[in-house]
């Protein structure tokens, strides 16, 4: 899975917000508010990658326990799948 | 074809294109210098434009739409935003009312003229450039100035950015929280590629620290005296 081409991202304040553009956009427009976790979460699925390897880089960047760890990718998994920004899943 | 060079929000743009109407629009921001960036609009941006412009757009207005929109998404990767709003000038500052279409910026600013007279004019009708300089936003003028051709080719400080709301009362407040970057987001032009988003992005997220406040008002000179008040002296 991975997601859509046109996702940007950027630091705001002590917060991430990520917005779409181009094809992207055409599904979502809105802006979703994130911490850094999601951020490098999302960052990470900008290529195409599994829910296994985006646990082990979080456990690797963070030194957090995998079950910690699978919590955090399957909010944002969701929070990225509701606004219709995954694909190949 | 003609060939042009012109200085919006200190980029030197060389374009070539077709009608006159950019000619007679864009006169006042002709320049000599070298350009930053050229290109030439093409039959295609029209098209493009035409797939979401008014019906009864001519062929000449929509070649200045694509014109201003290419410029918009070249210029983002030198922190140049396009912002639509009325940017309205005092004492040596702009500020600029926000609303969607139809909510009455124009009307406020038209307020503002009537009370202070002479203190007061507008720099940009409708779609003002902003970009940096030293940590701190400008506000400039361009030949987009809306339907009523308000404006003239100046830069100034930006002092703050007022959200208008129709209301029967008039009340003023600060934006709080996400709100300035929620109207940012509605109200700043965003290109489609990510990586000229991106820079737009890191623009707006910067201004959203700006001086930011809702004026719900009514057609009054009071309304005026409020938001005039409050955006050229604080809460």
């Amino acid at each position: 899975m991975k997601l859509k081409n046109g996702v940007v991202i950027t630091a705001y304040g002590s917060e991430h917000i990520a917005v779409a553009a181009g094809e992207a956009a055409k599904s979502f427009n809105g802006m979703i508010k994130m911490n850094g976790t999601a951020a490098f979460i999302c960052e990470i699925l900008k290529n195409d990658t599994t829910v296994d390897e985006i646990v082990d880089a979080l456990c690797e960047k963070y030194e957090v326990d995998r079950e910690a760890a699978l919590k955090s990718v399957q909010n944002t998994l969701e929070t990225l799948r509701n606004v219709g920004l995954l694909e190949d899943e | 074809m003609q060939t042009k060079k012109y200085l919006l929000g200190d980029i030197c743009v060389e374009v070539t294109f077709n009608y006159d109407y950019i000619l007679a629009q864009c006169k006042d921001y002709e320049t000599d210098k070298a350009p930053d960036f050229s290109f030439v609009v093409t039959a295609e941006d029209i098209r493009y434009e035409e797939s979401f412009a008014d019906k009864n757009c001519s062929k000449a207005l929509l070649e200045s739409m694509a014109f201003y929109r290419k410029f918009c998404n070249l210029a983002a990767l030198n922190g140049v935003i396009l912002m639509h709003g009325c940017a309205v000038s005092t004492g040596g500052k702009a500020y600029i009312f926000t609303a969607p279409s139809g909510t009455g910026k124009t009307t406020h600013a038209a307020l503002w003229i009537k009370a202070f007279g002479d203190k007061v004019f507008i720099l940009n009708g409708d779609k003002p450039l902003l970009r940096q300089k030293d940590g701190q936003f400008y506000v400039y003028g361009t030949p987009w100035n809306g339907k009523e051709r308000l404006g003239v080719n100046q830069s100034l400080p930006l002092g703050g950015i007022l959200k208008i709301e129709r209301g029967e009362q008039n009340e003023i407040t600060p934006l709080t929280l996400d709100e300035p970057l929620k109207v940012l987001l509605s109200q700043v032009y965003r290109p489609n590629d990510p990586m000229q988003l991106q820079a737009v992005l890191g623009e707006v997220v910067k201004l959203a620290a700006a001086p930011f406040y809702r004026l719900k008002c009514n057609i009054s000179t009071e309304a005026a005296e409020l938001s005039y008040k409050t955006l050229t002296e604080g809460l």
